[in-house]
């Protein structure tokens, strides 16, 4: 009797042993949904789809993008947020939510409700204005700044948003003003610029093809140094202002995610970061691999939170 | 002439096989993708443009924009057969495309539709072809101030699509411009209206409000209604529209396409606007108003040319500018970057193959679109004596397929019914849809421009008539509504109330 209940408990305890590995052996067994947190055809969806078409060859199941845009990048990884931690939902994730955060415009906590999975990428950030303006440089620009106060307009993705915090952090160490019209994305920068009704745009390297054309002038980039593509544009730095728009790019999913889970995504998407074809379109928009394994990613996110924290509060943003 | 060489230069890519054979996939993806309620042209575009990689750039925009182009053609059927827009932009086509089907006109509802369609892609392409570069000028010109008053205008146009009375059809617009505050507010961040429910921070999805409102509320009521009413004529006079029907359609169909074409050109604008102002237009002009509604065939013939046109029109500023005026061209964008194509001005330059080849191809698949929807016109009709204790369940599960089939949510399913149920009861108490709809696609819009534009003007409301395009659409829109409460100008069969009419 007693023999009979051990082996049938041995059996169910094997069974069970079984199973619960088996739980991230058998991940991913259907499509993984990717969300993308910006409209298509811009610079993070483009790049976004190429890591995820490559990631599919690791993961053996495709992984299904959608756009969800709105927020300045903060519904689609609400979103995601909200989803359950089984690794069929991921999302990407650049600091604007850890800036809509500290600007009291979020309703999760980008650490707490997120699980880390790694970081990919960078963007490049730049100042346009129309070819035919009446600023040449960027000095000329931040000149005219001086002597008008909150005459310039400037689009930006949106409140909130790098490219936005980088104006706001540069109004405060120099002193200078602008008006900010916040849009939804780079088209409508780009759109607007063209039509004269804004007159410059801080957003990320959408304005690329229209400054090769020559209907916009690159005056500067926001980043450490200068960038490959554009040489002859100065940094914000250099200009003498020591303001560097940070973001980052990153692969996120739901709070919860089982780590072997998160290390077949995590390994997945790192192996696609050497596809030749995400190589190449990252190069078209000038953004940098910028790879961290979950680890690293997640002391990464931990001090992006105290940093951009500590900045909204210097600017006086924080709703706290 | 430059031009001709041009276009032998786009016949001969046009025609070669690879490029004909992606053409036909485009447009018969596109028109399946129009009929089934919910999925539309984005969702397969975005599914297919992975299989786009292994070909050329060409063939790959030319089935893209065939996807595009052939959902606008494929949505007004089930418009027409069961009140359900398969595409948001066929929503007008609803109002009286299924009052004529009810008649036992839906051949010739459906042929007109798909004629309309063809002269309104085909105006548009030549279009596209000779005045794109100016008119792209005039289109940039258009700012948040520009934007605002363009949409008031578009409002008090909404009072022409009203048939009684004038202040119901007002209630209807400001429900519609409460339910388009719904999510996250660009310009301060805010959520509105949201419930925490996190799907609703993009705001109520107009694809899911409208299969809502017009197929579900009608299956509703057809349900309430079993016993008493017997829902089509079987007898179907003549899958074609008479000579009759063209020689009331043609001016609904030129009027549609010039407008379509120039909303579509907009960024922003778009399809879904361009039907909805050429009906109202159509009904404004029209000598029998009061058959709006009814089954005028002028009422599904305008928005249809519209709609079509404003798709060849919405490639203009991608083709010409590199900027893409709504979702479905910043699809199109991301797959020409991903093929190693530029988009931006340069394109017409660098690329005149793709550029000239596309065009081409687009009128190529209007034909294709044309031979494919006409003969299946008889298939159509035949489904629709298929009794109803059938079809009424078989269209309900089409529309919850649809529905989910959007976003993968079933929030979007929520919604539909939700709005299916508001729509049936609206119907009991006869009050409008299509104002309500108008306007919530308007409302958010407006208000972006609205508080655009007073940033940059700190303020100050005069930026709205310094302007001369803006200052134009307000003095136009103020004019519209004012002059039918002048005496001298009082139309019979207009009413502000509906009992004004004794």
């Amino acid at each position: 009797m007693a023999q009979r209940f051990f082996v049938w408990m041995g059996t169910a305890i094997f069974l069970l042993a079984l199973v619960i590995p088996a739980a991230a052996q058998d991940y991913p067994n259907k499509p993984i949904n990717l969300v993308i947190q910006y409209p298509p055809g811009g610079s993070t969806d483009l790049t976004a789809r190429a890591l995820a078409i490559g990631a599919k060859k690791y993961l053996g199941q495709p992984v299904v993008c959608e756009n969800k845009a709105g927020g300045g990048g903060t519904v689609g990884v609400a979103l995601v947020a909200a989803k359950p931690g089984d690794g069929y939902t991921i999302g990407i994730v650049t600091s604007s939510p850890t800036m809509a955060y500290h600007m009291g415009k979020l309703n999760f906590h980008p650490l707490n409700d997120l699980t880390p999975i790694m970081r990919w990428g960078n963007y490049l950030f730049g100042i346009v204005v129309r070819a035919d303006s009446q600023w040449k440089t960027i000095q000329e620009l931040l000149q005219y700044a001086k002597q008008n106060p909150e005459k310039i307009s400037y689009g930006s993705p949106g409140v909130g948003t790098p490219p936005h915090l980088a104006m706001e952090e540069f109004s405060l160490v120099s002193g200078l003003k602008f008006t900010h019209i916040p849009a939804k994305g780079i088209a409508e920068n780009n759109t607007a610029l063209l039509g004269g009704h804004i007159d410059m745009v801080s957003d990320s390297s959408g304005w690329a093809p229209l400054v090769d054309a020559g209907k916009f002038r690159l005056l500067a980039t926001w980043g450490e140094k200068r960038c490959a593509r554009y040489p002859d544009a100065p940094t914000i730095k250099e200009a003498g202002y020591d303001v560097v728009a940070r973001s980052h790019l990153g692969v996120i999913g739901p709070k919860g995610m089982p780590k072997p889970v998160v290390a077949k995504i995590a390994d997945a998407f790192k192996k696609a970061m050497e596809d030749p074809e995400f190589v190449s379109v990252m190069k078209k928009f000038d953004m940098d691999h910028y790879y961290l394994g979950t680890e690293d990613y997640t002391k990464y996110m931990q001090s992006d939170f105290e940093n951009i924290g500590k900045l909204v509060q210097k600017l006086g943003l924080d709703k706290k | 002439m430059d031009l001709i060489n041009h276009l032998y230069l786009g016949f001969a890519v046009a025609f070669e096989p690879l490029n004909l054979f992606y053409c036909f996939l485009g447009v018969l993806i596109g028109t399946l993708v129009g009929v089934l309620p919910g999925l539309g042209p984005v969702a397969a575009m975005s599914l297919l443009l992975p299989a786009t990689f292994h070909t050329t750039p060409v063939a790959s925009i030319i089935m893209l924009a065939g996807i595009y182009y052939g959902a606008m053609y494929g949505g007004s059927t089930t418009s027409i057969l069961v009140n359900i827009p398969g595409e948001a932009a066929s929503v007008m086509t609803c109002l009286d495309g299924y009052q004529m089907a009810r008649q036992g006109k839906a051949g010739r509802a459906l042929g007109i539709s798909a004629f309309g369609s063809f002269i309104a892609g085909s105006v548009g392409i030549i279009g596209l072809i000779l005045i794109a570069p100016p008119l792209v000028d005039f289109a940039l010109k258009f700012g948040p101030p520009e934007y605002f008053s363009l949409m008031v205008l578009g409002l008090t146009i909404l009072t022409f699509l009203t048939s009684a009375s004038m202040i119901r059809a007002l209630m209807m617009a400001a429900f519609g411009l409460i339910v388009g505050t719904m999510g996250l507010d660009n310009i301060s961040g805010l959520a509105r209206f949201t419930f925490n429910i996190p799907e609703l921070l993009d705001g109520v999805g107009l694809v899911p409000v409208v299969m809502g409102l017009f197929g579900i509320s009608e299956v509703l009521l057809n349900i309430e209604m079993k016993v008493k009413r017997e829902v089509f004529t079987t007898k179907v006079k003549g899958l074609l529209p008479t000579l009759q029907d063209w020689a009331q359609s043609t001016g609904a169909i030129i009027r549609g396409t010039v407008l379509g074409f120039f909303l579509g050109i907009l960024p922003g604008g778009g399809a879904v606007i361009a039907s909805f102002v050429s009906y109202a237009i159509e009904k404004k002009v029209s000598k029998h108003p009061e058959e709006f509604g009814k089954g005028a065939i002028q009422g599904v013939a305008a928005p249809e040319a519209a709609n079509n046109s404003a798709a060849q029109g919405a490639f203009i500023p991608l083709l010409t500018l590199g900027i893409p005026s709504n979702v479905v061209m910043a699809m199109l964008l991301g797959a020409l970057i991903i093929h190693g194509v530029t988009p931006g001005p340069l394109l017409l330059s660098q690329h005149p193959q793709l550029f000239w080849g596309v065009v081409v191809s687009m009128y190529v698949g209007n034909i294709m679109l044309l031979f494919l929807n006409l003969p299946l016109i008889g298939f159509w009709v035949q489904l629709l004596k298929v009794p109803y204790s059938i079809l009424f369940p078989l269209i309900i599960l089409f529309c919850l397929l649809g529905s989910y089939s959007i976003n993968n949510s079933t929030t979007d399913v929520a919604i539909m019914l939700i709005f299916g149920v508001i729509g049936y009861l609206m119907k009991k108490i006869s009050l409008e849809a299509a104002p309500m709809v108008l306007a919530f696609v308007l409302g958010p819009m407006m208000e972006t421009a609205l508080r655009q534009s007073l940033i940059k003007s700190k303020g100050s409301f005069s930026i709205f008539f310094t302007r001369p395009i803006s200052a134009t659409c307000l003095i136009l829109a103020i004019a519209l509504m004012v002059i039918p409460l002048l005496p001298w100008f009082r139309r019979p069969g207009i009413a502000l109330e509906s009992e004004d009419v004794k």
